[in-house]
């Protein structure tokens, strides 16, 4: 039990990291990794939101299925999530007005973030139980981040190299996730079911 | 005050609209969507019914199930295996379970046809593979597979199971190598080119296939795990 | 309003062209573009939510208080999401399994949400259906070029046409994915530097 919980919270980090295995999340990955505090800061919202949105949609989702109405599920999931980041953003106004400034219209597009319906439909679709659930959902997040934060980096000492012109921008940003891809590739074989 | 109940009541009509809208469509399209379901299973059996060698269909063209009650008629339900939760079958020697129903198909000659699905976990979620197992004077072999469900495989990686050369790795496996247990190259420490990819197959019923999927063990691994399920079930009910 | 409705149409495609341009709608352009056929099927999927979603979002803009606008929008942008899916589901199953976990995805698809708040709010039916349309266009055009791409490198063919033997396997593979938009982006920002250049020198 405890080896499937881990392997589930690794795979989540490092093995399918949900950016740059699964595709997810790759909106604010590009458009908030200029600076790496902003980095941080998205990454802890983004968790947040992860784990209270997999713990609620897992167990509304015992419900849509009892009611007979699994097709509700996307529109139900997706309200959850824009309420949760609803309630994020008003916690962040007041506790760090500085970080709300900072992240700026990227705070109430972490409801558009990809990762965390993925994350929820993903939850439902492999069966996980609450506990697998919330394992992946903070392997989901730390995933995030870490991919976030590393980029962060490179891109911010990127800001001080020569980039051809063409490349400026998204262009060199998209080959760097590349290889920053490539790199995670690596953890393919860690760990063995 | 009443701002938000304005706010809020409209909401709510949106969302019973699109609720309802949504209702609607589903009755309408609930049917066919069991019937793309049902028609992608059929497509399968047709496959795995399919000589790997020759070509031809095991048994005669038609009988080959083409609607559910068709279907229906050849599910078969060895005694003593209890099918109430749609597996019939959990592994012991290995990790996977067999769905229920499993079929029996007769071929003209009179031996036996058993059709399975096995479901083992691959690197996201369950990965479904039917195989069909004739039963034939050295005991039963594998004739041919077909993976349905692959969906929660990473793309490029594992879910390159779906591809046909990938799968035709898996069969077909004579006897002996079920015997042995299907396993993928990697885990039996091998790696077999050549002549050797079949004989070491149809011998040990070692499995080539990192060659053709690079970099993805855990679901051909399934696969495997999934064939030797079915194998399991078929010695567990007699017929192996 | 000053654009022609034909401007509002091919807005979407060069312009303003979702991927290229706007950076929006990354995660569905990464991850359906192994083949060619796959991204031009996830291209229509979401072509076809735009144009549903920008036409009902236009009909209904004037009785949506702006408090709630964003949910509002979602709402409708996640049934007709859901509708395509169970249409999909039911009449091209095939596709519908490979696009898989994607295709609810299309709701947080950033274009749509994006397009509803930008211009269907704004503006008439037939301009918010033009503005979807196009944007769909351009964005399914794009995802047939970075499918093509991906495919041709990694697997030698087009629409599944064999085409050539070369076989890079990881342009199918996540990292290709990146390299190859990336490698385009620079592409098109190489011709947008070119076509600006000479009217630089001119002046």
């Amino acid at each position: 039990m405890a080896t499937r919980l881990v392997f589930i919270f690794l795979s989540a980090i490092l093995i399918n990291n949900f950016v740059l295995s699964r595709f997810l999340g790759i909106c604010p990955f590009l458009g908030v990794s200029k600076k790496t505090d902003t980095a941080v800061g998205m990454s802890i919202a983004v968790t947040f939101v992860m784990i209270m949105a997999s713990i609620i949609t897992w167990l509304l989702n015992i419900a849509l299925d009892a009611l007979g109405i699994p097709f509700l599920r996307t529109i139900v999931f997706i309200l959850i999530i824009a309420t949760l980041v609803q309630f994020v953003e008003i916690f962040l106004k007041k506790a760090s007005p500085s970080l709300y400034d900072a992240l700026g219209i990227f705070l109430p597009l972490i409801t558009t973030n990809c990762a965390i319906l993925g994350l929820a439909l993903l939850n439902v679709q492999q069966n996980y139980t609450l506990l697998e659930t919330i394992v992946n959902a903070a392997g989901a997040g730390l995933g995030f981040a870490l991919a976030l934060i590393l980029f962060s980096t490179i891109r911010e000492r990127m800001e001080l190299s020569e980039v051809p012109e063409p490349f400026k921008g998204t262009a060199i940003a998209l080959i760097t996730a590349g290889l920053l891809s490539m790199a995670f590739m690596g953890f393919q074989g860690l760990v063995k079911l | 005050m009443r701002e938000y109940l304005k706010t809020g009541i409209t909401l709510m009509v949106i969302t019973i609209i699109a609720a309802l809208v949504l209702s609607v469509v589903y009755t309408v399209v609930k049917e066919p969507i069991a019937n793309a379901e049902l028609g992608a299973k059929l497509k399968a059996i047709r496959e795995v019914l399919t000589d790997a060698e020759t070509g031809e269909l095991l048994i005669a063209a038609e009988n080959i199930p083409e609607t559910a009650s068709e279907l229906a008629e050849f599910e078969w339900f060895p005694a003593g295996f209890d099918s109430s939760e749609g597996i019939i079958y959990t592994a012991t020697s290995s990790q996977g379970k067999v769905e229920s129903p499993a079929y029996k198909f007769v071929k003209e000659d009179g031996s036996e046809i058993y059709v399975a699905i096995g479901i083992a976990v691959g690197y996201g979620g369950d990965v479904k593979t039917m195989a069909a197992f004739v039963s034939g004077p050295n005991g039963v072999s594998l004739n041919a597979i077909k993976v349905l469900e692959y969906s929660q495989e990473t793309p490029g990686l594992g879910a390159n199971i779906a591809n046909d050369v990938v799968q035709q790795r898996f069969f077909p496996i004579a006897t002996k190598g079920l015997d042995k247990g299907v396993r993928v190259d990697k885990d039996a420490g091998v790696t077999p080119s050549g002549d050797q990819i079949e004989i070491r197959k149809q011998e040990d019923g070692i499995v080539t296939v990192s060659d053709v999927m690079t970099g993805a063990t855990i679901t051909p691994r399934a696969v495997a795990f999934s064939l030797n399920a079915i194998s399991e079930f078929l010695e567990k009910a007699g017929v192996r | 309003m000053a654009e022609s409705k034909f401007k509002v149409l091919t807005n979407g495609i060069f312009k303003q062209n979702p991927i290229f341009i706007q950076v929006l709608g990354m995660c569905p352009t990464l991850a359906t573009t192994t083949s060619a056929e796959n991204g031009l099927g996830m291209g229509l999927a979401t072509t076809a939510v735009l144009a549903m979603s920008n036409i009902t979002i236009s009909l209904v803009r004037k009785f949506i208080p702006d408090k709630i606008r964003i949910p509002s929008y979602i709402v409708i942008i996640a049934s007709f999401v859901t509708m395509i899916d169970m249409l999909m589901h039911g009449f091209i199953y095939d596709l519908w399994k490979t696009l898989g976990l994607f295709i609810p995805l299309i709701v947080v698809n950033c274009i749509i949400l994006g397009r509803a708040e930008a211009f269907a709010s704004k503006n008439s039916v037939f301009r918010s259906f033009l503005d979807g349309l196009g944007m769909g266009l351009g964005f399914t055009a794009s995802l047939v070029l970075l499918g093509s791409v991906r495919e041709f490198l990694g697997n030698g063919s087009i629409f599944n046409y064999h085409l050539s033997d070369v076989k890079m396997f990881a342009m199918i593979l996540p990292p290709g994915a990146f390299i190859a938009l990336g490698m385009l982006a620079a592409f098109f920002n190489y011709l947008g530097i070119r076509r600006s250049k000479p009217k630089k020198a001119a002046k």
